[in-house]
């Protein structure tokens, strides 16, 4: 009974020593990291029945247990992955945030810097002083892009550091987890029982790895738990432990732990320091140099592009400010390859073709898996597809991105490559200043207007946009060949001439005629923008003046000789290259040149002039029989206006018909220049002797001699006036004329209807000629093919004359017949000829135009006309009221040191919103300066955040598992008096022995 | 709820570490005057504050160019306020030759004076700026633009640029006027002709043109506004192998008056169209000379005529009436030449007019960014300081509190 006393004191003294120890363990150990308290489980053994009652047998130590939650745990570990990833992301963005604080150390400075030493020079554009101040600011200008650049990049540098070793931490503390793992699988087999501590050291190996990266914790049945990093990756499974490492260009990468090989799994890291770091590296950092890198591509690319287009002090065209941004050198650097594993990668450039459509994203070429060569190019920051390419077909193979265009050169490709496309990023490294020499500053611009001293009109010509200085018109080295001359042929025409020789300036080829001017608003000149050509009339027909045998007989109007033609005008795709549309243009055979141009400009995109031009080279009349006349487009000239070229050129010029028609002559006594400025055929009827005529010359330079046709078996009489306003002879008449015909009888002739039509009053004449003195059969009244009324005698002979005598001069005979006194003699076996124009075409943009013309120089157009540029690579801006005859002419701008205005120009680029949307150059730096400081402001509310949900669930897990003293003291002493008392139980059961065995001694 | 000993102390540290973070924040705002250190502390301010800060640098770039721009149209118009008193003397001493009484001696006097001005007008006409610029030059600069020329009177070597100041970020304003316009396309009372060379002669060949004078009025009002093309033809157009020319005019390259192959005599008199020109030197073939007529006169001729016909004119009657018509032209082309100056005149005072508009405006804008600027930049000092007050308070209560709470533990009794 008593040893069993003894028994109990002794189980009790045990539990106690076992709780006290506990007690000290949980004091000692209250300042360890990770550490739960530990609870002794103190239980009665199990009773010992002794017939009639349960006797207890004392305490027993049931387990030693940590006070621990699982669930508190493990959102200690998500709370600490979450606020361990932002407080990395805060430190690291809070060092750029300060770097661009500084209003003195940032951007704007040296931009403001820059621009103003410009808007001094462009004050004083000749002072070598002024240059030199914009050259030494342009390398101020670069030096502080490559000194914030050089400052991201030594972060970027240490950021990488950072990224390696936490990436090897993770492995460090993995291997450690998976020691535990062991340890831990190990002790639990033993009776159940576990080993308290080890966990705890693994749940603090666990926690500090969720510092770094954010994973995801499987317990298992045996103690050990699995690991998982990003979305699913597995870290540690069991004694299976893989490892993280660092790439250069920052990524990371997933070595497993069976094969050994790395899969890049950058995307999938989330929380942590590691998680923090990336974020930083791919959404700040990389963004913070695209930015920076965009600006500095900007800069130089527009700076370089305006400079290119001006002129130096020695009057050439400038060069490069900055290195240009297609450099090959700088071109190959932003293709990195990610994955190749060692294997050469192959050529990639990336041009900038547009740097204000250049983002702040990387961009990625990813080879379809499949092998195929098929590729596409994606965007990262949205992980959109752009365009997808093949390099299939063979190298190189172009796609282009936002404002840049890769070509894949060469190399070779295999499934899953993938290579970085990074066009911005070096940007503000590589900024550098190319120009060297003060003088060869290009603040001028290359064209220069001189009014003609004699300009009658208040027209002001000048300058516009200079747009391509590869024209072919700059080719020459501070020339303009040729120089262009401005000629006024009207009020609202123009033409533009060579004027390599101001003395005779000459047409261009294809010539540029009639353009329209509007007076009052402001007029651009020349064909603005690059991309549309000019073709002209090249086929054989066209301004050609017919053979001897080819001229007609009478006065119908003979064909020029133009045949029916089929146009095809052909739009191009501008993005394939192919043809997007076709359209037909059918020319119908004969058409004058100025039909054919007003068909052509009916169409979109294309703009056509018609000119009609002949020579007439001699005027020959022998001066017997009949008289020389020629009709010129429906006007007569015979007698003294046939007297001299001079003579009839100033007749042509006088007569209001032709001047309305658009008919000029021009005669320097040797030749008459016969302009049809609309592009109507020229018609010439020539009568007279068979050796009276005119020679012609075409602007091909074939002759011929039209000569007239001596008198036919008739006279004819023709009413000089055509196509009369009515037919009213009823008002005031009856009107009456006498007719005295060779071989007939004097007859008088009345009409006094209202006779409606040309028919009905031809054939009231005829009627009326018929029933007169003359009779019937005689003389034939008939109408013209230009609607004059025409009288022929049936008289043969070689003089026959008609007269017409008696008509009142104000009378509808006189005006609406033309029929006058006079007498005509058969002179009008007229010899016809026709000469059509030519036609130049002004095409948009991206339009073709072919011919059905199958032979070669037989038609109006030849089958592939040759094309050349229509614009000048200049534009004239041109305001006022010029006269006909006014001139301007252009040529390049010699000498002109003090202009300013591509200085100007170059200011302009300051407020110029050269990121589209995106605004300025400062905007754009302000974008970089808010995005940084919205970032930074952001992770500290976050940092806030996320430090009060971690404290939180720390001081859950504290209170649930952290040891308090106090608690521990009163426990000390709980457990030291229930000790005393056991041991008491102990004296007792001795005392009680010594009892009985007093008893029996 | 239980709490641990751990725990007291970080929760202590922890809001005392807050809180003197919250002080150092609000200390730092205070020394430096600004409401924020970093862009991070208002991300949209900061930006803002760039773009102020770039409109600033902008207006006070725009108002040091209004002050270049503004002191340089003032010097133009003191140069052209000289040239108009020049040829305002000019004018005075026309009027006084113009006297019936004056003998030819008074005259010669007269026409003395008249030389000394223009010699003085014509270094106003090439004036240079303070840069070394001729001033009427056009963009030629560095080209002196009026060139005395024996027989042409003057040549202008400059052009028509006209050099702009950006005033404000939409408007420049021009700060100099071409020559050719001030003194060169001056509207003359009748219309007249000038001759030049071709410039493509032959270098070799030293033939110049003289430029002459209007012989019959109204054939050369009638004949503008076409031009003459003289042209020398080769040697072997002339029956006896001598220089040769032919004028044509240039609208259609016909022979004028019959001037075709007409044998160069240097020196003598070529009359064509009511112009009289004088062809000197020795030619080559294809060397080619241009006489436009225009509507204008440039000042220096309509100065130099009047000297000539005053030095060199006779008291006989055909003379004195030949005078007459001279001073009566002369006084007419002076007072168009005072007139274009003072057209250009009032169009420098417009400018200086705008730029000085431009300057208010400038100076206006500039007081409210650098207000707005001041608003979003410059911390409240009253708000800032009683705001450190306070939060020195709470940062001493939790020390004090932590010292008594850290002192507390049941060890202490037992």
């Amino acid at each position: 009974m008593s040893s069993s006393l003894i028994n109990i004191g002794i189980s009790g003294l045990r539990a106690h020593q076992a709780a006290l120890a506990a007690t000290g363990h949980n004091i000692t150990n209250a300042n360890s990291q990770g550490y739960s308290r530990q609870r002794v489980e103190i239980t009665p053994q199990i009773p010992q029945f002794l017939g009639s009652a349960y006797i207890g047998r004392g305490a027993q130590l049931e387990s030693v247990t940590r006070v621990h939650s699982e669930f508190v745990t493990n959102q200690v570990r998500l709370d600490t992955a979450a606020f361990a990833e932002v407080e990395d992301f805060l430190s690291q963005i809070g060092q750029l945030d300060s770097l661009l604080a500084d209003e003195l150390t940032g951007l704007v400075p040296a931009l403001q810097s820059f621009f103003g030493s410009l808007q001094a020079a462009s004050s004083d554009p000749s002072s070598i002083p002024a240059r030199q101040l914009v050259l030494s600011e342009v390398t101020g200008l670069t030096n502080r892009f490559n000194t914030m650049y050089d400052r991201l990049h030594a972060q970027q540098e240490g950021l990488r550091g950072l990224i390696a070793t936490s990436a090897d931490r993770v492995s460090e503390l993995s291997q450690g987890i998976g020691r535990l793992n062991a340890r831990i699988a190990e002790s639990t087999g033993k009776g159940g029982a576990v080993a308290n501590d080890l966990l705890d050291q693994r749940d603090e190996l666990l926690r500090q790895l969720s510092e770094i990266v954010s994973v995801t914790v499987v317990a298992q049945n045996d103690g050990q738990v699995n690991v998982f990093v990003g979305r699913g990756q597995p870290l540690i499974i069991g004694g299976q432990i893989a490892s993280l490492a660092a790439t250069a260009t920052g990524d990371i990468t997933l070595v497993n732990s069976f094969d050994r090989e790395a899969a890049v799994i950058t995307e999938s890291i989330s929380g942590g320091q590691l998680g923090g770091l990336l974020k930083f590296q791919d959404g700040v950092l990389n963004q913070a140099l695209n930015h920076l890198g965009r600006v500095a591509i900007a800069v130089s690319e527009a700076v370089n592009a305006v400079h290119r287009r001006g002129v130096t002090l020695d009057g050439v065209f400038g060069g490069d400010v900055f290195k240009g941004v297609n450099d090959p050198t700088l071109a190959y650097q932003r293709a990195t390859p990610i994955n190749l594993g060692g294997r050469p990668s192959g050529a990639l450039f990336v041009g900038i073709t547009d740097s204000s459509k250049l983002t702040a994203s990387d961009y990625e070429i990813r080879f379809s898996l499949s092998g195929d060569g098929s590729f596409t190019l994606v965007r990262l920051s949205d992980a959109k597809v752009m365009t997808e390419g093949s390099t299939a077909q063979g190298f190189p193979v172009t796609v282009s991105g936002d404002g840049f265009r890769v070509t894949i050169e060469g190399g070779v490709f295999r499934g899953g490559d993938r290579y970085r496309i990074q066009p911005s990023l070096h940007g503000a490294r590589d900024i550098a200043r190319v120009l060297q020499n003060p003088r060869d500053l290009a603040l001028s611009t290359p064209v220069r207007v001189e009014t003609a001293i004699g300009n009658r009109g208040t027209g002001i010509a000048e300058p516009a946009r200079v747009f391509d200085i590869d024209h072919p018109i700059f080719a020459n080295r501070g020339q303009m060949s040729p120089p262009l001359l401005v000629h006024f042929t009207s009020a609202t025409t123009y033409e533009l001439l060579d004027n390599s020789d101001p003395a005779a300036p000459r047409s261009l080829v294809p010539p540029v005629r009639n353009q329209p001017y509007v007076p009052g608003i402001e007029n651009l000149l020349l064909p603005g923008g690059t991309g549309g050509s000019r073709i002209a009339a090249e086929g054989g027909n066209v301004g050609r003046l017919p053979s001897a045998a080819q001229t007609v007989l009478g006065l119908a109007k003979a064909g020029n000789g133009y045949g029916s033609e089929v146009l095809t005008l052909s739009r191009i795709d501008a993005a394939t290259g192919g043809v997007a549309s076709t359209q037909n243009v059918v020319i119908a055979p004969n058409s004058s040149a100025r039909q054919i141009a007003s068909q052509l400009s009916g169409l979109s995109g294309v703009n056509a002039t018609a000119l009609t031009e002949m020579d007439i080279t001699g005027i020959r009349d022998n001066g017997a029989g009949v008289p020389l006349s020629l009709v010129i487009n429906g006007t007569r000239f015979a007698g003294a206006d046939l007297s001299s070229l001079n003579a009839l050129a100033d007749a042509i010029n006088g007569s209001d018909a032709l001047t309305a028609a658009g008919v000029r002559a021009s005669s320097d006594g040797t030749r008459i220049r016969l302009t049809s400025m609309q592009g109507d055929d020229l018609v010439l009827h020539v009568a007279g002797d068979t050796a009276d005529g005119v020679d012609l010359r075409d602007v091909r330079g074939g002759a011929l001699a039209l000569n007239g046709a001596g008198f036919g078996q008739s006279a004819q009489a023709i009413g000089s006036v055509p196509r009369p306003a009515g037919y009213d002879f009823s008002t005031g008449g009856p009107y009456s004329f006498s007719l005295s015909v060779d071989g007939e009888p004097g007859a008088n002739i009345a009409l006094g209807a209202n006779y409606g039509s040309g028919p009905a009053l031809v054939a009231a004449l005829q009627a009326a000629v018929d029933a007169s003195s003359i009779g019937p059969g005689r003389v034939a009244v008939s109408m013209n093919g230009v609607g004059q009324v025409v009288l022929t005698s049936a008289a043969s002979g070689s003089n026959g004359s008609i007269g017409i005598a008696n008509a009142d001069p104000g009378s509808p005979i006189a005006l609406a017949l033309g029929f006058s006194n006079r007498v005509v003699t058969g002179t009008d076996q007229n010899r016809t000829v026709s000469v059509g124009g030519s036609i130049s075409v002004q095409l948009a943009a991206n339009i073709r135009v072919g011919s059905s013309a199958n032979t070669i120089g037989g038609n109006v157009f030849v089958q592939t006309p040759s094309v050349s540029r229509s614009d000048f690579g200049f534009q004239l801006r041109m305001t006022g009221r010029p006269e006909a005859g006014d001139r301007f002419a252009i040529d390049f701008n010699h000498s002109g040191v003090s202009d300013n205005r591509n200085a100007l120009e170059l200011v302009n680029l300051q407020s110029e919103r050269l990121f589209g949307t995106d605004g300025t150059l400062f905007d754009a730096y302000s974008d970089l300066v808010e995005f940084v400081g919205s970032r930074t402001n952001q992770a500290r509310i976050d940092r806030d955040a996320s430090q009060g949900l971690l404290r939180q669930s720390i001081a859950r897990r504290e209170s649930l598992s952290g040891v308090n003293l106090d608690e521990e003291a009163a426990n000390l002493i709980r457990f030291e008096q229930a000790y005393n008392a056991s041991a008491r139980v102990i004296a007792v059961a001795r005392d009680t022995f010594d009892i009985l065995f007093n008893l029996t001694r | 709820m239980r709490i641990s000993t751990q725990q007291i102390h970080q929760q202590a540290i922890g809001s005392m570490l807050d809180t003197s973070r919250q002080v150092a924040t609000t200390q730092q705002q205070i020394a430096s005057g600004r409401k924020f250190a970093t862009p991070a502390d208002d991300p949209v301010a900061a930006s803002r504050i760039v773009g102020l800060n770039q409109e600033l640098a902008l207006r006070s770039q725009y108002q040091r160019n209004i002050q270049l721009a503004n002191s340089q149209l003032s010097f133009e118009d003191a140069v052209l306020n000289q040239a108009t008193e020049v040829l305002q003397r000019v004018r005075e001493l026309a009027l006084q030759g113009a006297n019936g009484a004056l003998g030819a001696t008074d005259r010669n006097f007269i026409a003395k004076e008249i030389e000394t001005r223009l010699d003085e007008l014509f270094s106003i006409m090439n004036t240079r700026t303070a840069t070394g610029e001729y001033l009427f030059a056009g963009f030629k600069g560095h080209t002196q633009p009026f060139v005395r020329d024996e027989t042409n009177g003057v040549v202008f070597k400059g052009d028509e640029g006209q050099r702009r100041v950006q005033v404000t970020s939409s408007s420049q304003i021009a700060v100099n006027d071409s020559g050719k316009r001030l003194f060169m396309d001056v509207p003359s009372v009748a219309t007249t002709f000038v001759a030049r060379a071709h410039p493509a002669n032959s270098r070799n060949a030293d033939v110049t043109i003289g430029q002459g004078l209007v012989v019959d009025q109204a054939a050369v009002d009638a004949f503008f506004p076409d031009r003459l093309l003289v042209e020398f033809n080769a040697n072997s157009a002339d029956p006896q192998g001598r220089a040769n020319f032919t004028v044509r005019r240039m609208s259609d390259g016909r022979v004028v008056d019959g001037l075709s192959n007409v044998a160069h005599v240097p020196g003598a008199a070529v009359r064509a169209q009511g112009m009289q020109f004088k062809l000197f030197g020795v030619p080559a073939e294809g060397d080619r000379f241009v006489i436009e007529t225009t509507k204008t006169q440039n000042v220096v001729s309509t100065v130099a005529k009047l000297a000539n016909g005053l030095a060199n004119l006779t008291n006989s009657d055909a003379d004195l009436q030949t005078l007459q018509g001279l001073i009566d032209a002369s006084i007419g082309n002076l007072d168009k030449a005072m007139d274009s100056i003072l057209t250009v005149r009032s169009e420098v005072g417009a400018r200086l007019n705008t730029s000085d508009s431009s300057a208010i405006l400038h100076q206006d804008v500039e007081i409210v960014t650098k207000d707005l600027l001041s608003q979003l930049r410059d911390v409240d000092y009253a708000e800032a300081v009683s705001r450190l007050n306070l939060q020195a308070f709470v940062l001493e209560a939790a020390q004090r509190s932590y010292g008594r709470v850290s002192g507390l533990s049941l060890f202490n009794a037992i």
